[in-house]
């Protein structure tokens, strides 16, 4: 059951609506922001759960980055 | 209430991703002090790109099973898509576990004896027969002890010079584009440059996708005002964030580079004082070989710069006037300028010649030698710089800006390593696309190749195929995995660990040297390259009625006996990290050369005294600040070369009438063998396509995953498209990863006459729809 942890780095400034996006993607958590950059951590059930969700926050507009810091898997 | 194990990693997390960005959040009372749930964090540095991110890999029951970044080194704890799936490469079904041998069509496992013997058997031979007959090809992601160790062997003990690698495919113009510029290879500045700059120069360099942890850095800088200025034929990922994007015609960037020193010299805003001091004046008057050097001055520079006005730059390039006029104002006006550049720029047949023309427009400008202004060249792999270029693996290097063609060195090398005058030959060796030519002739009988993949990344690949899977040679292929494009055609397959299965030490772009600790065991028979190498060499001198010199040259008894030979070797040159003892490396977070004392903390940047280069006082002691000593002959100064503009060896054409570009995406890493194993990643990007704007499908009539056959005067292929508003019209690009999709297939293995790089970003194809 993997957790990652990644910060998301967003082009513009973070608003209600782009936060609101991230947040209510499933298996997202948001822990935090500091400027242009939100602290998330993705759970899963499997690592390909953990991918869909990096591939789906890449696709949101205004999205510039999504930077992993910590992973790890815990079988 | 008790935490739960996911609670507690979840919260551990979201710990390390916050203290990243310098956010203090809220958490349960609970996780004050809990651990996350490994048995031991180990220091490194990420296998991938040559960004040289440091990490942790967590070790539980003899595996890597989490990766963390190192918060206490440059990248802050961050790491890149890549680096977050590491723990996943080194558990693939792929792995080689067992010495492999040919039989017909089949591998057969064979004990590593048995393999040792035939492969000392093969090599002797050879040998024996023509000294010149075997050969190494090594690699930027092998260990500095690896390749520091072939290097002595062939160079020193075997007495040939018939050793390169593969960096010769990708940083080799940088290296020439620096020594021949500024008299010694490698970045003078370092990653703390970019919180320093106002203004970031990107050429050829598609760094969101290449070197995202660098990247993110930039971005965090344009919020603090900075200007962003990328100079790219695509419309990249990179290039979602730039201020001024300059797309031009590919292979004319030389035009736009002298316009906009042009500008620069006709409004008069060069930096006189910088020039008189610092610099002086080269022209190539005639190519050779070898090339014929003049030197000229200041007014021949003016001259020569007349051609090039930014209207005569739009004519060549396609790039308006006024983006060239607005980059060179903002470059020069900026208060620090960096630049940053990576293969558009050199892997391509003047990619010496560009690389030259970044270091000018610093150079002319004095956005150098200070905090936020400088040229940086970006390096692909992880031990490019450290153990290839600064060791000197390539075929006409020597250890430590020393030169197989310069009399005295050859002399230093053959004392300090203890062998017989006259041994280490003084012709250079051939370079990487000459040594596989000479392997598919037969010149070369006997080939070991470690840790790198050219059966699928030569240019022109099938060419060379054909005469490494030949009966009539040996070839020998240490890899992690099989197969791989390359151990396929090998005679013998040795396992290798990978990663963390084995320590050493890395040299990223930056002149920051790591030390990548032991975590784990590697599977089943595989070994650590170094082992398997200094096991080779013994038993071949032996066989060679050599002993007793293999008894003084080669007996090391681990990986830190061979870096304190490594340490004494850089002593006293332009480099020297001797203060860099195992001990130090194995507690910090990577130390920048040159370190020349146990006490020196090291040098952030190079080339000034007052920013902390301690070289600069002993090899220059009249020098208040700056000195460029690495170029003695120039009087300590800098070269700013007379470079024309001259376009691709190929370019498009009435029959060919498109451009081919190659390149990375963000999911994947050189040729794909480590992350093509990582189902997540694979699953985001598993195959190649051809990148097509809107306009030139429409001409051809493709849409978004249609098939289109791609054909270049080598070879053709089958892609799927992708129809985006990326490339310029007339250019198409193809990720270069995939090794069921070998793009190599197609690209010219022409090569830049003064560093040998092959012209990989640019050749000329044809399209239709298949």
């Amino acid at each position: 059951m993997p957790v990652t942890s990644v910060v998301v780095e967003v082009i513009e400034g973070v608003n209600e609506d782009l936060l609101g996006r991230i947040a209510r993607i499933p298996r997202v958590n948001v822990f935090g922001m500091k400027g242009q950059q939100i602290v998330t951590v993705i759970e899963g059930d499997n690592v390909r759960d953990v991918e869909d969700v990096v591939r789906t926050i890449l696709e949101i507009e205004g999205v510039i980055g999504v930077y992993p810091v910590y992973s790890g898997d815990y079988e | 209430m008790k935490m739960t194990r996911r609670q507690l990693l979840k919260y551990s997390a979201a710990v390390a991703a916050a203290s990243a960005i310098g956010l203090d959040i809220a958490l349960p009372k609970e996780l004050m002090g809990a651990e996350a749930d490994v048995e031991k964090w180990v220091k490194g540095v990420c296998r991938y790109c040559g960004a040289g991110c440091g990490v942790y890999a967590g070790v539980k029951g003899g595996k890597v099973v989490a990766v963390k970044g190192d918060k206490d080194n440059w990248n802050k704890g961050f790491l890149c898509l890549k680096g977050n799936f590491l723990p996943a490469i080194m558990t693939s079904p792929d792995r080689a576990k067992y010495p492999l041998l040919r039989k017909g069509n089949d591998f057969v496992k064979i004990s590593w004896k048995e393999a040792m013997d035939l492969m000392v058997d093969k090599f002797a031979a050879a040998y024996t027969a023509d000294p010149q007959s075997v050969a190494f090809y090594g690699s930027g992601q092998a260990y500095t002890e690896e390749s520091y160790f072939m290097n002595k062997v062939f160079k020193g003990g075997l007495g040939t010079n018939n050793i390169d690698g593969n960096p010769r495919l990708c940083m080799a113009s940088a290296a020439v584009g620096y020594v021949s510029t500024f008299g010694k290879d490698e970045p003078m500045g370092a990653y703390d440059d970019m919180y320093h700059a106002d203004c970031f120069f990107i050429v050829g360099s598609n760094m969101a996708e290449a070197h995202p942890v660098i990247f993110r850095i930039v971005n965090e800088q344009k919020k603090r005002g900075a200007k962003i200025i990328m100079v790219d034929p695509r419309k990249t990922l990179s290039a979602k964030i730039a201020d001024l994007h300059m797309s031009f015609t590919p292979g004319t960037d030389l035009a736009i580079l002298n316009a906009m020193a042009h500008v620069i010299v006709k409004e008069n805003l060069y930096s006189k004082e910088y020039v008189e001091k610092y610099t002086v004046f080269k022209t190539m008057t005639d190519p050779g070989p070898p090339p014929k050097i003049e030197k000229t001055d200041w007014n021949g520079y003016v001259k020569f710069l007349e051609d090039y006005s930014p209207e005569a730059a739009e004519k060549i390039s396609g790039c308006p006037k006024e983006d060239i006029i607005k980059a060179a104002h903002l470059f020069v006006k900026s208060k620090a300028t960096m630049s940053f550049w990576c293969m558009g720029l050199n892997q391509r047949t003047r990619g010496v010649w560009v690389n030259n023309m970044m270091h000018n427009l610093h150079l002319l400008t004095g956005q150098i030698n200070r905090p936020g202004a400088t040229s940086f060249s970006l390096t692909g792999q992880p031990n490019a710089c450290g153990g290839v270029r600064d060791g000197g693996l390539l075929s006409h290097l020597l250890p430590y800006g020393r030169l197989i063609a310069n009399e005295k060195d050859r002399e230093d090398m053959e004392k300090f390593w203890g062998v017989p005058a006259g041994r280490i030959q003084p012709k250079p060796g051939p370079t990487a696309v000459e040594m596989f030519r000479d392997f598919g002739t037969g010149k070369i009988k006997a080939m070991w190749i470690a840790c790198t993949n050219p059966g699928q990344s030569l240019p022109n690949v099938d060419a060379y195929r054909k005469g490494m899977e030949s009966n009539n040679t040996f070839l020998v292929v240490s890899e992690a995995y099989h197969p791989t494009k390359t151990s396929e055609l090998a005679d013998l397959v040795l396992p290798a660990a990978l990663w963390v299965e084995k320590d050493g030490t890395y040299g990223q772009s930056e002149r920051r040297y790591q030390y990548v600790e032991k975590a784990i065991n590697p599977p089943a028979e595989a070994r650590p390259d170094l082992d398997v190498m200094i096991e080779f060499a013994n038993k071949l001198f032996k066989k060679l009625d050599l002993e007793h010199e293999a008894k003084k040259l080669f007996a090391y008894k681990n990986s830190e006996d061979v870096w304190n030979e490594i340490r004494l070797c850089s002593k006293g040159t332009a480099y020297d990290f001797m203060g860099m003892t195992r001990a130090r490396m194995k507690k910090a977070h990577g130390i920048q050369w040159p370190c020349p004392t146990e006490d020196h903390p090291g040098t952030l940047r190079r080339y000034t005294a007052k920013h902390g280069d301690p070289l600069v006082k002993k090899f220059d002691p009249k020098a208040e600040d700056v000195s460029f000593y690495g170029a003695k002959g120039d009087g300590n100064r800098a070269t700013i070369w007379l470079r024309p503009h001259k376009g691709p060896a190929e370019p498009p054409d009435a029959e060919y009438p498109f451009a081919l570009t190659t390149g990375r995406q963000i999911e994947h890493w050189h040729t794909g063998t480590m992350t093509l194993k990582v189902p997540e990643l694979k699953r985001s990007a598993p195959t190649a396509y051809v990148e097509i704007n809107p306009r030139d499908a429409a001409k051809l009539g493709v849409k978004s995953k249609d098939k289109v056959k791609i054909t270049s005067r080598r070879g053709s292929i089958v892609l799927e498209a992708k129809v985006m508003d990326v490339p310029r019209d007339g250019l198409v690009f193809v990720p270069m990863h995939y090794p069921d999709k070998m793009i190599n297939s197609l690209t010219n293995d022409a090569f830049d006459a003064l560093s040998k790089q092959p012209e990989y970003k640019i050749c000329a194809v044809k399209l239709e729809k298949a």
